[in-house]
């Protein structure tokens, strides 16, 4: 333990005041402990300032007498006259022969103040399985100290990345999918729009893991990874459903898709697409006009990147033959818990859009129908975490302003049903209140927009009013994770992924030797 | 009369005035860190009943070498028209022939300042300086005879003894001395003095101790080798944040001041006692003002 202050004021609720020790090293972040009478206070430092019991006017002369006359500033007992002044966050207490108590008291005038070291975590739960990143005080990563979160309670109850850019977010979410990967009944699928989770030639990814059997991917180029599975989705595996949330359709585009259906079934596209317009006119007895059919096919077209109108990177209005669906092939993978990644790095927005809501669907649907039909079959399958980036082309107030969509619907009840969300964002102030409160756990990197923090604290299931500017400050890789399922906002390092990943690679090779040694 | 009349009238008058000129000399610094001494007093009256008056007094040293040590005493003193006590020990206070009621705190704090003084003489080596916020010219006898045992314990033991006028009435023929000093040094960026008086046990003397400095002090010292004493004055005068008055003293009256808020707290103890409440009829006639003031729009 590190003595760096004595508690010179605060208030409950609020925050303690300490005068900090001249030589003391103190960041924002760090965790401390305040002894008091028979309570042992954890905090968290949330600002440090300079501060003067000489007037501030003096102070300003004084700046002025080296500045102007360049007279050296010569300051008896220094370090009594000029200090610095933290503050900090109660975030449990821990009473003697009673244990944890929530933090609705004080300690005393000049209690000692230390900075706790890894030989002093005992106060922290740490009972989840999916390791993250080392506890973080402040700058320094406590390497003896590994932040895990809980699996399964965690997914379906949805969880946030937030960051701008270069701060870390993917690299969260490799580490959080591999973690998934050693978990025997998680699943996640993860719409990857460039094509860094599985890896490429120069990029290490999932597939560069010893668990990666585990791992599908669906690529409209399948040539350059050997072993994945073609992206391909057929036009009549479609549905009307499926375009609405993805393209803006006018009421009357919106009755000539459900007509074309009625009338065509599964082979609605293709007849919209493939048939002269003035013979759907006339089969849908006219009560849709030319005009109208003419702009659906042109939107339709459009959202499934058909260049010449039959087939495009990822869809296409062939009929689906032999080959098991794409939709069904990934149900399976969830099934059998499975991490799917679906490349959509080189397909176009609207497109992109279609094919994860698509499949976001049928999962949805799978485990909606899953619970109705057979709760018992239900409760074996795994909890399901769908990932995706840029969360505000679905989630976003404008998105939403055309009518609700799948992930809208997972938000509110995905959790029923063992479905969650991981939406990844740079700005989170897009995405409406009532949604991001449904994120119940969430992942804060840096953040330097103030809108942005403010969206995030306020939607935060922990009060984090006092992290805001250690939000702003934070560099890449350090975290601060707030959510239902632990006891107070945590400050991480997230792991390197591919250090991680390295290690993983060792401790398996490591495995192997031994075996063949036993042998 | 309007305010430009009034400095008018001041100005010509101070023109008409002869003045002798002084010796000024110049000095350096000193960074030889001798220990310093520096004692200062305050007091507060803590319930005024008209003809009685309860005052809180306390006297802090602080000594300045490698480190610093602080060191305060306090006392409480009673006193009517007749006589006055002290608290800790108990004993009366010995006072002059006329003293108003209401100067009783302010006799007693000098007395206690000088008997500080003294101690830390007693506690001093050679050649070290205790460092005093007064002069060595007494209000009255009975302090008169304190400082004379002062300067002589001293003189005995080889210790300077200094002490300072942060404010001065002094005057060569209705002008302010230090006023017309600072004036003639106006543009002068240097450490001076100027010899008042070299009296026969301590010389009287105006200094100015930081260059920079708006503020020349009035300075009574047994000092031997002034430029020295002074240089090393001018040391411990180099605070930045306060620049040209010895910091030790202003530590020393830190510790000594009572502050309004250390009187309510000791006038709510007093309160607390039940005999109190027959005296506190007579607060009513001393304690209009602070009601007025209570009342008043600020």
């Amino acid at each position: 333990m590190n003595l760096i202050g004595n508690v010179v004021g605060g208030s409950v609720g609020e925050h303690i005041v300490i005068r900090l020790k001249s030589d003391s090293k103190v960041d924002v972040g760090d965790i401390i402990k305040i002894n008091s009478g028979n309570d042992d206070y954890f905090g968290k430092i949330t600002n440090v300032k300079i501060f003067s019991s000489v007037p501030e006017q003096f102070i300003h002369e004084i700046a002025g007498q080296k500045l102007e006359h360049g007279y050296e500033n010569h300051l008896f007992d220094r370090e009594d006259r000029f200090f610095r002044i933290a503050e900090a966050k109660v975030l449990k207490i821990m009473r003697k022969n009673v244990g944890f108590v929530p933090p609705r008291s004080i300690p005393e005038y000049f209690s000692q103040v230390n900075v706790i070291d890894s030989s002093d975590f005992s106060f922290m739960q740490n009972n989840g399985r999916i390791p993250i990143g080392f506890l973080r005080l402040g700058t320094k990563e406590m390497d003896t100290f590994i932040v895990k979160l809980k699996g399964e309670e965690l997914i379906s109850h949805h969880i946030l990345v937030v960051a701008t850019t270069g701060k870390g977010k993917s690299n969260f979410a490799k580490v959080f999918i591999r973690g998934l990967m050693m978990e025997p009944n998680s699943s996640a699928v993860v719409f990857d729009p460039h094509a860094e989770y599985y890896g490429e030639k120069n990029i290490k990814g999932l597939r560069d893991h010893p668990k990666k059997s585990k791992v599908l991917y669906f690529t409209p180029r399948t040539a350059e990874f050997p072993g994945s599975e073609s992206l391909v989705i057929h036009a009549d595996e479609l549905n009307p459903s499926d375009f609405m949330g993805v393209v803006n359709f006018s009421d009357a585009q919106v009755e000539a898709m459900d007509a074309l259906y009625k009338r065509a079934g599964r082979k609605w596209l293709a007849y919209l697409i493939n048939t002269d317009m003035s013979e759907i006119e006339k089969s849908l007895d006219s009560k849709v006009m030319k005009a109208t059919i003419a702009s659906l096919k042109r939107k339709v077209c459009y959202a499934m990147e058909l260049e010449d109108e039959r087939e495009g990177l990822v869809f296409t209005t062939r009929e689906s033959i032999n080959n098991m669906s794409m939709f069904k092939k990934v149900i399976n993978a969830v099934m059998n818990s499975k991490i799917i990644i679906v490349d959509t790095s080189i397909i176009g927005g609207e497109s992109e859009k279609l094919i994860s809501g698509a499949i976001t669907r049928r999962i949805y649907n799978f485990y909606r129908k899953a619970k109705q039909q057979n709760p018992d079959y239900f409760k074996q399958l795994p909890e399901t975490m769908v990932l995706f980036e840029e969360a505000p082309r679905v989630l976003g107030k404008e998105a939403l302003a055309g009518g609700s969509n799948v992930f809208e619907k997972i938000a509110r009840e995905g959790r029923k049903f063992k479905v969650g969300l991981c939406a990844i964002t740079q700005m989170p102030h897009l995405i409406p209140k009532e949604i991001l409160s449904q994120m119940n756990t969430k992942i804060i990197l840096g953040l330097p927009s103030s809108a942005d923090r403010t969206a995030v604290i306020e939607s935060a299931p922990q009060n984090i009013n006092d992290e805001s500017r250690e939000i702003q400050m934070l560099d890449r890789g350090e975290a601060i994770i707030t959510s239902a399922f632990t006891d107070f906002p945590m400050p991480v390092k997230i792991f390197n992924f591919s250090t991680i990943l390295e290690q993983d690679n060792e401790q398996m090779k490591e495995q192997k030797t031994f075996i063949v040694g036993m042998e | 009369m309007e305010y430009n009349s009034l400095i008018e009238f001041i100005s010509k008058n101070k023109e008409h005035k002869d003045i002798p000129c002084l010796e000024i000399k110049e000095f350096l610094q000193n960074t030889s860190k001798s220990n310093i001494y520096a004692v200062d007093g305050g007091n507060a009256v803590i319930i005024d009943g008209g003809t009685w008056i309860i005052s809180k007094v306390r006297t802090a040293v602080v000594l300045y070498n490698k480190n610093r040590v602080n060191e305060s005493h306090t006392s409480y003193i009673v006193a009517n028209t007749e006589n006055a006590v002290k608290s800790e020990p108990e004993e009366e206070i010995a006072l002059p022939k006329k003293i108003e009621i209401s100067e009783i705190p302010n006799h007693f704090r000098k007395i206690m300042e000088v008997e500080e003084c003294i101690k830390s003489v007693e506690k001093a080596e050679k050649d070290d300086i205790v460092l005093c916020d007064f002069l060595f010219i007494p209000d009255n006898v009975v302090i008169a005879l304190k400082i004379n045992e002062l300067i002589k314990k001293a003189e005995k033991k080889g210790v300077v003894v200094v002490g300072i006028g942060k404010t001065s009435r002094a005057n060569i023929k209705g002008n302010s001395l230090i006023g017309f000093l600072n004036s003639m040094n106006q543009n002068k960026k240097s450490l001076w003095y100027s010899i008042l008086e070299p009296a026969s046990n301590y010389t009287d003397l105006v200094a100015k101790l930081y260059p920079l400095s708006k503020y020349t002090y009035r300075i009574n010292t047994n000092s031997k080798d002034i430029e020295n004493t002074l240089g090393i004055l001018s040391y411990y005068s180099s605070d930045t944040a306060i620049p040209g008055y010895p910091y030790p003293l202003i530590r020393a009256d830190w510790l000594a001041r009572i502050t309004d808020n250390e009187k309510h707290l000791e006038k709510t103890e007093i309160g607390k006692n039940k005999d109190y409440r027959k005296l506190s009829m007579d607060e009513r006639s001393m304690d209009f003002h602070e009601r007025l003031d209570e009342h008043a729009h600020k």
